[in-house]
Formats: structure tokens, C-alpha cells, sequence
């Protein structure tokens, strides 16, 4: 993020960063709260799986994601309002077409969204 | 809720300190810190703090039998609660297990845009309006949070429709459905509970039912003595699924079912609500089973030994190994439940590498609609 930070990219006002330590130590409760709390949308960003610095963190992610998409369709939420994506941390343009992307598709009665990322 | 009123409340003190209730406690048996006579005795000292801060209380599972075998009539989980309800205000709380995921579920379920989804009961016949309504609790969540260990929620709730269709009943079900808060009550959690049960009583009486079938023990439980208290008047009936089914058995015309099975009490269905002889009725309906006992039934039953989603510890797992080495011995490598707690429970102790046998945990309502046979219908 701070390399898209560089190339002139700021966050929309209403969206607020979440920073971890490994994307892997994201649980499904605490997604589950942000969408309970009102949150239009909550974007996940995490390290390419082979960058992961402790062995499964990445894939681990992967999976809570997929249990957190089921359990929204169960509530009448839209997975879609749950974006995933894996990316270097050199791929600053990339990130910004990501984020953006997941705005629009969140859509516009959004109230607050979240990106939740790991921190490198 | 003051100590003091909890005690009153419970009659706690009348007690005699016999130890029974330790004596008979599941947890006690591994767990030689944890006595519920012991919790007794000190409040009864009246030191409120030093009582609100036993962590040991949230190891008490609230099965009850402690409170059926108490020769003074001792309400001990009701004392449990109360005493919980009171902790709860000075910021004590029990571990959450699962990562509180089922917990963060229940809060989503609060929320303005929750709007369950009931499609995946679509192999059954629903409707939105109807004379009798279908409540499936929590059991699509519960299928997703333990998809690992093949628990399948989902199936035991279509299941139950299958078996209502053949009966002639096309049950209501509602999207403004939330979990009926059972955790949340023995927990302490009142406010929670407060909604939850407000919530759903309004989206059955949407639907105009007037008698409400249950399968999960603990919804059952929940509508029947707890829900009155909170909005008095339901409005409709809660009836267990086994009261509408056990007069059908006869016409049902099953499959053989070759295998031998037992069958475990659900804490609620069997010690609280007395509902021992139906499931055992239905079971022997199934042509050809091989139903055996195991030593403890009925209101001795042993509970699944983890309740309320609060810790599940090394105590927990040593009394679900003893249960499932109990329902071995018998022979049966199927372990029929009624309760899709009981289910859930068991069946992760029966993938614990000390399980050295396996054993199969079948949840009641799938063997009986997957052994339907082409009987006739009616109602
Ligand atoms: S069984 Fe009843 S009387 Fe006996 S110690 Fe326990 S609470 Fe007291
Ligand atoms: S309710 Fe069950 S677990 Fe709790 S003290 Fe009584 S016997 Fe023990």
C-alpha cells in the first residue's frame, strides 16, 4: 500500500485499513463482525502464497475466506461484498486496480468498507 | 441478578452438602478441581467477588444431572446461569471455542441486513404461510463451521422436511428466522437472548403457524420454557418433531436398516423434557436394526460434554472418548443422536487418534428419511 501510496494512490473517504501481521491469523469471526457491524464491504489482501514467511499463512486465509463467502450467502449477504486477493508487495499499480475494482462492485450505498491487509 | 437472589432463586440453600451432585457431575469425574458442591458451599459464604470469579463455572456443561439427583431439589444450573449473568457484568466471561465464530454468526444474525437464505432446503417442500412452520435453528451454519469434521447440518434440516411431507405437512419457514439463542441464555447473555427471541417470534407469527416443530432439543427447549417468560403468550404451539412423527411410524413402510446401532440422549430431550421412548420407538421401526443400549440411558444419559461453545479443554474430550468407549463395548459402530450438538461433539472426539475404534455418529432424522420407503400419505 505504501508503494501505491508512492505513485500518488489515497484511499476513498470510508475506507479504513486493517493492518495484521499475517493474513493467515484473520479468523472468520472477526470478518463475520465487520459485516455485523455494517460494513458494505470488507476486501482481504494478503502475500502470493510462495512469499509467505510463515509456511501456510496465505492458504490458510484462502480458506477462511471461503467458510466466511458460505456463511454470508446463508445470512442473505453477498460473498461478492468479501473480496480476496493475493499480491507482491511491488505490485503497487496492480493493488489500486484491485481496490478500485472492489468499490465498484460493493457498489454505491455503501456506508464503510474495510480492507483488511497483512502489513508488508 | 445478586448473589444472594441467585441463591434464593435456586433454593441452594437447602443444601445439605451431601455430594451427590459432584458425584454425579461428568465434568467432576476428569476434573477434580471442578465441583459443583463446592460452588454451593461458597456462595453460600456470600463472597460474591471470590464467587464471580471462579473461572471454574464455565466449565459446567448445564446438563442437568446434578439438578434430577440433588436429594434437596437444588436448581444448580439455574444457579449456574444466574451466577453467569452476574460475571458477565463485571467482565468475566467463559473461552469461546471454534475462534467465536459461532458467536460472531449470532451477532450477524442481529444484524439490520441479515435475511436468512432458505434455499438450501429446496429438496424439501416449504411454503411461506401454513399451519405448521419449520424451525432449523442454526443448522446451515453449523454445516459450513463443521464441514471438516463431515458434519452435514443441511441434511438432517431437509431431512426433517422430507419426513413432515410424508407425513402431509408442508411446513412455513421464514427468512427473519435467527438462532433461537439457547448458548446465549445459559451463557448469561439476557439482552441477547431478549432479541433473538423477539426476532423470531415475530418472523413465525408472519406466517400465521400455529404449531412450531422442532428437531434441535435445544430450540425446543428454548421455545417451551424460556421464550414465555420473555414474551409471555407465544401465540402458537412448540412441538418436537418426535410428537408428530411417532403416530405415523406404522405407515411409514421403512427400509431395512442392516446394522447394529445405539442411541444417545440429548441432555435436553431426555433429562429435561422426559422424551426418552419416542426416538427408541423409531429406531425400531427400521426393519432389521440391531438396536443395543448402552449402560447409561435416558435421564442417566452422558452428556456430549461440551456445551454452549465455551471450553472445550482436555476434560471435555476425556469425557466424549469414555462415552463413545461406552457406546463401542456395546458392539453398535453406529451412534445414533437426536441433537446436532451431540452430533457435532461426538463425532469430532470419534476422529481423536485415542478413538481407537470407529464408530459412525448418524444423526436420528437423516437414518429415518434416508430409509423412507414408498409408504402411503396422509395426515
Ligand atoms: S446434591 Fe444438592 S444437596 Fe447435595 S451437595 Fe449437591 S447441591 Fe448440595
Ligand atoms: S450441570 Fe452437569 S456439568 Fe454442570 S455441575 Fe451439574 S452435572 Fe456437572
Amino acid at each position: 500500500m505504501e508503494n501505491a501510496a508512492r505513485d500518488g494512490f489515497s484511499l476513498s473517504p470510508g475506507t479504513s485499513v486493517i493492518p495484521v501481521r499475517c493474513s493467515g491469523l484473520i479468523k472468520v469471526s472477526f470478518l463475520l463482525k465487520l459485516f455485523a457491524k455494517g460494513t458494505e464491504g470488507v476486501l482481504v489482501l494478503g502475500c502470493l502464497e510462495q512469499d509467505c514467511r510463515y509456511f501456510n499463512g496465505s492458504t490458510r486465509c484462502g480458506q477462511i475466506v471461503d467458510e466466511t463467502r458460505k456463511i454470508l450467502e446463508l445470512a442473505g449477504i453477498d460473498a461478492a461484498k468479501l473480496g480476496f486477493h493475493l499480491i507482491s508487495e511491488s505490485q503497487g499499480k496492480e493493488f489500486k486496480k484491485i481496490l478500485g475494482r472492489f468499490a465498484k462492485r460493493v457498489g454505491k450505498k455503501r456506508r464503510r468498507r474495510v480492507s483488511a491487509s497483512s502489513s508488508r | 441478578m445478586s448473589l444472594r437472589q441467585a441463591v434464593d432463586r435456586s433454593r441452594a440453600y437447602l443444601c445439605l452438602e451431601c455430594g451427590i451432585c459432584t458425584g454425579s457431575c461428568p465434568v467432576s469425574r476428569f476434573h477434580s478441581a471442578y465441583s459443583p458442591r463446592l460452588t454451593v458451599e461458597k456462595a453460600l459464604l456470600f463472597d460474591e467477588e471470590e464467587s464471580l470469579r471462579d473461572a471454574e463455572m464455565w466449565a459446567c456443561l448445564t446438563c442437568g444431572t446434578c439438578d434430577i439427583r440433588c436429594p434437596s431439589t437444588v436448581d444448580f444450573t439455574g444457579f449456574m446461569r444466574s451466577l453467569r449473568e452476574r460475571a458477565r457484568q463485571i467482565g468475566q466471561e467463559g473461552v469461546c471455542t471454534h475462534a467465536e465464530t459461532i458467536e460472531a454468526v449470532i451477532e450477524l444474525q442481529t444484524s439490520a441486513h441479515y435475511r436468512r437464505s432458505t434455499s438450501w432446503m429446496a429438496s424439501g417442500k416449504t411454503v411461506g404461510k401454513a399451519k405448521y412452520y419449520y424451525f432449523a435453528g442454526c443448522l446451515p451454519f453449523l454445516d459450513v463451521i463443521f464441514d471438516d469434521i463431515g458434519f452435514e447440518g443441511r441434511r438432517i434440516g431437509t431431512s426433517v422436511i422430507r419426513i413432515l411431507n410424508r407425513i402431509g405437512i408442508t411446513p412455513a419457514v421464514s427468512e427473519g428466522e435467527v438462532c433461537c439463542g439457547h448458548d446465549a441464555y445459559w451463557t448469561g447473555q439476557t439482552e441477547l437472548v431478549e432479541t433473538l427471541a423477539t426476532t423470531n417470534i415475530r418472523a413465525i407469527r408472519k406466517t400465521g403457524a400455529k404449531k412450531v416443530i422442532f428437531s434441535c432439543p435445544e430450540c425446543y427447549y428454548m421455545f417451551k420454557h424460556v421464550y414465555p417468560e420473555i414474551v409471555g403468550d407465544l401465540g402458537f404451539q412448540p412441538v418436537h418433531i418426535f410428537d408428530v412423527l411417532v403416530p405415523h411410524l406404522d405407515s411409514f413402510k421403512f427400509k431395512p436398516v442392516k446394522a447394529k446401532v445405539t442411541y444417545q440422549d440429548p441432555c435436553r430431550l431426555a433429562r429435561i423434557e422426559g422424551v426418552i421412548d419416542e426416538p427408541r420407538r423409531a429406531l425400531r421401526a427400521l426393519p432389521e436394526i440391531d438396536f443395543v443400549e448402552m449402560q447409561r440411558i435416558g435421564k442417566d444419559a452422558v452428556c456430549c460434554a461440551s456445551s454452549n461453545w465455551i471450553s472445550c479443554s482436555r476434560v471435555n474430550k476425556q469425557i466424549q472418548l469414555d462415552r463413545l468407549e461406552e457406546a463401542i463395548s456395546t458392539g453398535a459402530r453406529t451412534m445414533v443422536t437426536a441433537c446436532p450438538k451431540c452430533n457435532i461433539h461426538l463425532r469430532c472426539a470419534a476422529r481423536d487418534d485415542e478413538c481407537k475404534i470407529k464408530i459412525d455418529i448418524v444423526d436420528i432424522f437423516v437414518l429415518l428419511a434416508d430409509h423412507l420407503g414408498g409408504g402411503k400419505r396422509g395426515t
